[in-house]
């Protein structure tokens, strides 16, 4: 039984073509309502569509009332069937609906099924045309794109330029809507439809009927095409409306989302399946039978390639163009398709190499545009709060990664950064932050990337307060309670005090404390106190609770340096090196903190750890090079200490290692340092041949890891012989010549010692 | 021409293809062709890659791969703008060129071997210097090039590695690309192309010491790079039919098919091209030679005429086994190494590749 009131009009998703023909389809119908595809409980949005500042891409987002983690997505963009309608329903005034099984029932399954341990409920809402889990292949294969199937039939390998072209052909007002019902019926026969799909169905039906009885005049069904001869059959109604009766429901709440192209494309989660959302919207500004589509085109290829410093003519941009039409002529095709484009791009912008597509696939193609929602759409609070901040700071919700740098000088500087570190907090990691180069207090740097997922993990903070402030508050505070060890409370103190939440940085050192009294191990003691040294260093753009803060870091330093002599003894390779880098930062905490009492309780420490036998020798000889930079280590000392651990009876091992450790990766510290050169060669000049030979290989070893430039000017040093440095030593001074023919004898030798090639000079 | 001929023109070969897609262009009055074209452009990627015209005649695919890279060839001549086709040595680019040219002009024969010994005369006009003592400067003792000719007759002109000729004489074809006119100031004369013109230029774009292409006579060049066969059953399919093609054209005496050791010899030549097995699991060294299809067909060919005129009339391991070595080993120190390695790590852990491992083994 088919009412002559009831249109059906089957699209394909994101479909500019359609939304072509849908919205002639409906100036020639005028229905007095219209119905779509679209979750019933977020009808009450539909209104919003098409309104100032409401810029697609957007998605309805609906989640459950009881825990917004659930949630579900319906994106839009601008040239989406379903939106064209909520669009011209509201310029035309005629009312439109969403007829679609609500979320409710399906967020109610994913609830239920949460409460079972171990079950792992992924946030990616199944999408209107997503097929059901227990079709064969072929089967998915069919239902997921049934045009494919299709557009294999009239001998096209790409669906979207068989749809093009038959909407191209066939604009005639909605006869290509019948033509594409029929197809879809006859694929429907070998398809099994899942469960979801058939319920989903039933509650479309049931609408419609309700909407029938209801209304007189033309109703117009916007669904997909994969639907819509399945909502013709109005018979069994009865039927319907009691299987569903049975499902269980849930509160839940909707309200519109910023969505992107990035997110559009298929590729990159959610699966809304279109793969070439920027293409679709240029089609869909320009018009699919405009003359200049590939000229256009081609010109936003140029323009392209040159934004990154590729050559692209003017003259290549027409030739291009020409190249795309009478590609398309040679394929039989009423326009170029976006394969014309590719393909002349390639052959005329991009010389034949493919990596200047790849940029054009992801730029144009996909395309980088991020919806915008409109400030008086009802949101979430958390969501309205944020849109508020942007608002005021001037920011911007960018899926490309953008930098931003900030002057925590200024107010709105601080106030970014704040808001930055706050949704960290809430585990929203919009931005993330790029440690600065220099060593500047008042600058930092972020990255951001905002992913539309996050306005899931917003709502789900809603638990912690309504505010962005309030919500990063308690999350931090309910994270200070389960802190385990020091370096997680101490990273805390950091990220609360970075957030501007006194209160919360506060419990934050409060459990610092009471952590760092029990039993800790170095290695977390030193992670938790070197950033805690940072704050108190440079963090003053920012207010801190300074003395409480100092107090705790002077005692957390006293704890490690009780420590720290036990922590480095019997330490294989590695973990060696980690405690190396360790101490590195530690030696410069020490120093910016410039609290004497343990500034001299470090130097004893070290001091003692030159000497003791069980420590690892890579440590020792930084421990050597920490004490002589701050020259709590005479010259003597050093030159004593070096000729005794390069001495025969130290194991070779041993030897390198303390070299290593000691020269910690960098030359400069003998190129600059007149004095240790001279000891070094002392004592190198010093060595009996059977022994110089044997510290070769030592040498070598240590000197490996410097950079090129450091071993050719430590070559240079070297060539200009210890004479350059003191004129008086013990006899070193040979006559330039001669000294310049030995030293010629020895270059080989020093050259592979040093890893460089050296060429005659 | 005569049955003498060792190589006849590609014309000549196919010409009843040529015939019947003419006929299939005179049946159909939507296909239309640009002047001078012998083919409809349809007509003549249907000749590249093969099918069946309207009235079911097949047509030998010339050009296993893309379809679009031919089409993108064929469209780029349709828009009067030269077309240059790069690639790796052994990638048919030659064979592509000039299977178009005669597509399009229905001759394949104006031909240009560009080297770095060739100098202007040679692109442009030469002179017959007896007529020019006897007649002074003048039109019949201008000696014309390929590329005059084309240009007098409106036809494709074919420069073969055109990156081997000088800087110098490559720019020589700017005016001719962009203005479609060659100056003779001797004569104070101009000659203009008539329509169908167009050049077909091929370089390879992995040999040293070749004079890159100047930015303004690229720009005038839309290029089409033709890859290496994307899977292992592509090439084979060329092997094997180009095998059969150039066999049947030398007389070479007919024997068992022989797919199983091309299949075979593919995969070697794949495997040591990519340095890394098929099945992803073994790193190979690859040797310096490029071991593309062309490769392939040339070790077929020559194990084929070694088997029927020195073997037993069948294509086995022993017959492919010096041929192999011959494509393989370019540098008698380096490419020798890969390939024992080679044969040691991945030949021989192949229970039925026993027989290959042993021939080369043997020859090595």
């Amino acid at each position: 039984m088919t009412e002559s009131r009831l249109h059906i009009f089957g699209i394909r998703h994101h479909g500019p073509g359609s939304a072509r023909g849908l919205v002639a389809a409906l100036n020639h119908l005028k229905p007095v309502k219209i119905l779509i595809e679209g979750p019933a409980e977020a009808s009450h949005l539909i209104a919003y569509a098409g309104r100032d500042q409401m810029t697609p891409p957007l998605a309805i987002l609906v989640y459950a009332s009881q825990d917004p983690s659930h949630a579900s997505f319906y994106p839009f963009a601008a040239y989406s069937p379903e939106w064209c309608a909520m669009v011209w329903g509201n310029e035309n005034n005629i009312p439109a609906e969403f007829i679609d099984l609500p979320c409710a029932y399906r967020l109610a399954k994913a609830l239920a099924q949460t409460s079972q341990p171990d079950t792992e409920i992924s946030e990616d809402a199944p999408l209107p045309d997503k097929p059901g889990a227990e079709e064969s292949p072929q089967q998915e294969a069919l239902t997921r794109d049934p045009f494919f199937h299709l557009a294999t039939l009239a001998g096209y390998d790409d669906a979207e330029a068989w749809w093009n072209d038959i909407i191209e052909e066939g604009h005639h007002g909605d006869s290509h809507f019948s033509a594409i019902e029929n197809a879809v019926a006859a694929l429907r026969e070998y398809c099994k439809e899942s469960t979801e799909t058939l319920q989903r169905e039933v509650y479309m039906r049931l609408q419609i009927h309700k909407t029938l009885q209801e209304t007189d005049g033309t109703i117009a069904v916007v669904c997909g095409a994969w639907h819509a001869p399945a909502l013709r059959d109005l018979s069994r109604i009865g039927a319907d409306q009691k299987a569903l009766n049975k499902l269980p429901k849930t509160k839940t709440e909707a309200t519109w989302a910023p969505w992107s192209d990035r997110h559009l494309a298929a590729a990159t989660g959610y699966g809304a399946g279109v793969s070439s959302p920027g293409w679709y919207q240029f089609l869909w500004r320009q018009g699919h039978q405009n003359q200049s589509l590939a000229a256009t085109w081609q010109q936003r290829v140029a323009h392209l390639l040159r934004s990154e410093g590729l050559m692209a003519s003017t003259a290549a941009v027409i030739e291009a163009a020409r190249l795309s039409h009478s590609l398309a002529a040679l394929r039989a095709r009423p326009s170029p398709g976006l394969a014309e484009m590719n393909d002349a791009s390639l052959s005329v912008l991009c010389g034949g190499v493919l990596l200047p597509l790849r940029l054009i696939h992801e730029r144009l193609i996909i395309g980088a545009s991020v919806g915008e929602v409109a400030p008086d759409v009802p949101q979430p609070p958390l969501q309205a709060d944020l849109g508020k901040l942007l608002k005021k700071y001037r920011l911007k919700l960018e899926t490309d990664s953008q930098e931003l740098t900030l002057d925590l000088r200024s107010e709105a500087g601080i106030a970014k950064s704040v808001l930055f570190n706050r949704l960290l907090l809430l585990n929203i990691p919009w931005g993330s932050f790029l440690p600065s180069t220099g060593r500047g207090t008042f600058r930092e740097k972020w990255r951001l990337c905002w992913d539309p997922a996050f306005s899931v993990r917003l709502n789900e903070a809603i638990r912690f307060g309504p505010t962005i402030q309030q919500a990063a508050l308690n999350s931090a505070i309910e994270q200070v309670g389960q802190a385990k060890t020091v370096a997680d409370a101490a990273k805390l103190v950091e990220q609360c005090l970075l957030a501007d939440l006194t209160q919360a940085a506060g419990q934050a050192i409060t459990r610092l404390e009471s952590l760092s009294v029990q039993g800790n191990e170095v290695n977390f003691l030193i992670d938790a106190v070197v950033p805690l040294v940072n704050i108190l260093r440079y963090g003053t753009a920012r207010p801190i609770p300074e003395l409480t803060l100092r107090g705790l870091t002077v005692s957390m330093m006293n704890e490690t340096l009780v420590r720290l002599p036990y922590a480095v003894q019997n330490l294989d390779e590695q973990e060696g090196d980690a405690m190396m880098k360790r101490l590195g930062s530690f030696h410069h905490a020490v120093y910016l903190l410039a609290d004497e009492d343990i500034v001299s309780r470090w130097y004893t420490l070290l001091k003692g750890l030159i000497h003791a036998s069980t420590c690892n020798a890579g440590i020792q000889g930084l421990a050597a090079h920490f004490l002589y930079d701050n020259a709590k280590l005479a010259a003597e000392e050093l030159h004593k200490l070096l000729v005794q651990v390069m001495s025969y009876g130290t194991p070779p091992l041993h030897s390198a290692r303390w070299l290593e450790g000691f020269l910690s990766g960098s030359a400069d510290i003998i190129i600059v340092d007149d004095a240790l050169f001279l000891i070094m060669d002392e004592w190198l000049m010093a060595l009996p041949e059977e022994d110089f030979m044997e510290t070769i290989p030592l040498i070598r070893r240590a000197f490996f890891g410097f950079g090129l430039s450091q071993r050719h000017r430590l070559l240079a040093k070297v060539r200009a012989g210890t004479t350059a440095i003191h004129p008086g030593t013990s006899g070193q001074a040979i006559e330039l010549d001669e000294g310049g023919k030995y030293f010629e004898l020895a270059l080989p030798l020093l050259a592979t010692i040093l890893n460089l090639s050296i060429g005659k000079e | 021409m005569t049955d003498k001929t060792l190589r006849p023109p590609v014309e000549t070969l196919f010409q009843a293809e040529l015939e019947a897609l003419r006929q299939h262009d005179a049946a159909n009055p939507k296909l239309q062709k640009p002047a001078s074209w012998v083919l409809s452009p349809q007509s003549a990627v249907l000749y590249l890659v093969g099918g069946k015209t309207q009235d079911g005649t097949p047509i030998s695919p010339k050009y296993i791969g893309q379809k679009r890279l031919i089409e993108t060839a064929v469209a780029t001549l349709a828009t009067d703008r030269a077309l240059l086709l790069l690639g790796v040595p052994g990638t048919a680019k030659s064979w592509v060129s000039e299977h178009i040219a005669a597509a399009i002009s229905g001759n394949s024969q104006l031909l240009i071997q560009c080297t770095s010994g060739i100098d202007e005369n040679q692109i442009r006009y030469g002179w017959n210097y007896a007529m020019l003592l006897v007649k002074g400067p003048s039109h019949e003792a201008l000696v014309a090039t390929p590329l005059l000719r084309a240009m007098q007759s409106g036809a494709i002109v074919r420069l073969e590695e055109l990156t081997r000729m000088g800087s110098d004489i490559q720019d020589t074809l700017i005016t001719i690309l962009s203005e479609k006119l060659l100056p003779i100031p001797e004569l104070n004369d101009v000659i203009y192309a008539a329509k169908g013109f167009n050049v077909i230029a091929t370089a390879n774009d992995r040999d040293k010491g070749v004079n890159e292409l100047s930015a303004a006579l690229k720009r005038r060049f839309n290029v089409v790079v033709l890859p290496l066969p994307e899977t292992a059953e592509e090439e084979v399919n060329i092997v094997v039919q180009r095998v059969a093609a150039i066999g049947g054209g030398l007389h070479l005496p007919e024997i068992p098919k022989a797919d199983k050791e091309i299949a075979r010899l593919v995969m070697l030549f794949r495997e040591l091209r990519s340095g890394e097995t098929a099945d992803g699991r073994h790193k190979v060294k690859s040797p310096s030679s490029t071991l593309s299809a062309a490769d392939a067909i040339s070790v077929t060919v020559g194990a084929w005429s070694e088997a029927v005129y020195f073997g037993e009339g069948i294509i086995d391991a022993d017959r492919l086994a010096n041929n192999i070595i011959g494509a393989v080993v370019k540098d008698p120190v380096q490419d020798r190494i890969a390939l024992e390695e080679y044969l040691e790590n991945v030949v021989k852990q192949r229970k039925d590749w026993r027989d290959l491992y042993a021939a080369i083994r043997e020859m090595l």
